[in-house]
């Protein structure tokens, strides 16, 4: 293995991300409490699943323009990084709502419509292990996985925003931009982000190349 | 494998543009920390300031860092295996 550059990037961001969000000082805010050291660990699931399954359609793109084995493994398990991200996000937001709004499930609009999204996510690994025949599953998959990402963004981020939503900057209630996260949290959460993003990426890539490996034995046995 | 890297660069680079951001909105900043404050006294919202002063969050942070150490070790051995596997059906 080599150790490039933003393999070392993910450890050092990770380590950073846990030591300065949870020693940090955050504002002080009723109801959160410390509760919103939780935007650290909660929020980049979320950044991190729309980053790797936008990383999933480029490569779904690019198998229909250029139908190769790689992109299409590539393709898959971006989308299978994300849904992981999707589900630690749906969890951790369960807890974090059970103390703040009361309920694990208050069918917030965007808890149901993130519930949807991850639905849609499922049933495209049903979807593809329905095809017994490899260049059709990957090329069905690859237009279904376009149109999934074509709905789960006004899903996540338009839908929410028209009704009254409990999460922040949803339905006239200030996003965290606006004055809950201050620039003493910023230092530590767009660093965050970037560490569980790129931790996603690195284990896709090890995966697709698993799998590549695997098709190359496949083929000579 | 080069693979995934140029997500890796364009991400990186994100960040840094979004860095420069909070460098240049330091000054808003600090109004809206006044208004929070106007809202409610700081001194009266429960945190856990003597758990922090204790050291015992320490405790918590260092499990967690070992969780993540095992993570990343586990991750890095998979790694590892994977590169071995390609240089073999190289050869």
């Amino acid at each position: 293995m080599k150790f490039t550059w933003w393999k070392i990037i993910t450890i050092l961001l990770l380590v950073y991300t846990i030591v300065a969000g949870f020693l940090n000082d955050v504002p002080r805010l009723a109801i959160l409490n410390e509760s919103i050291r939780n935007t650290y660990f909660h929020v980049p699931m979320w950044f991190g699943m729309i980053i790797l399954l936008g990383i999933s359609v480029f490569y779904a793109v690019k198998y229909l323009k250029t139908p190769t084995l790689r992109n299409d493994i590539i393709s898959t398990e971006a989308a299978r990084m994300g849904l992981v991200f999707g589900v630690l996000g749906i969890i951790t937001g369960m807890g974090w709502a059970r103390v703040t709004w009361g309920e694990f499930w208050s069918n917030d609009p965007k808890q149901n419509a993130s519930a949807i999204g991850l639905l849609m996510y499922f049933a495209y690994f049903v979807l593809r292990g329905s095809f017994a025949e490899e260049q059709q599953r990957a090329r069905i998959s690859a237009v279904y996985n376009i149109f999934a990402y074509a709905a789960l963004i006004p899903l996540l981020f338009i839908l929410p925003r028209l009704t009254d939503s409990l999460h922040p900057g949803n339905g006239g209630n200030p996003g965290f931009g606006t004055y809950d996260m201050d620039n003493k949290m910023r230092v530590v959460f767009y660093p965050s982000v970037i560490a569980w993003t790129l931790l996603g990426i690195w284990i896709t890539n090890v995966k697709s190349r698993f799998e590549i490996i695997k098709q190359k034995i496949y083929e000579n046995a | 494998m080069k693979m995934l890297n140029k997500w890796a660069f364009t991400l990186c680079l994100f960040v840094s543009v979004l860095f420069t951001n909070v460098a240049f909105a330091q000054t808003a900043d600090a109004a809206e920390t006044t208004l929070i404050e106007a809202n409610a006294p700081a001194s009266n919202i429960e945190m856990a300031d003597r758990l922090r002063a204790d050291g015992k969050i320490y405790i918590v942070v260092g499990c967690v860092l070992v969780v993540l150490a095992g993570m990343i070790f586990y991750l890095i051995s998979l790694d590892k295996k994977v590169s071995n596997l390609e240089r073999q059906i190289k050869s």
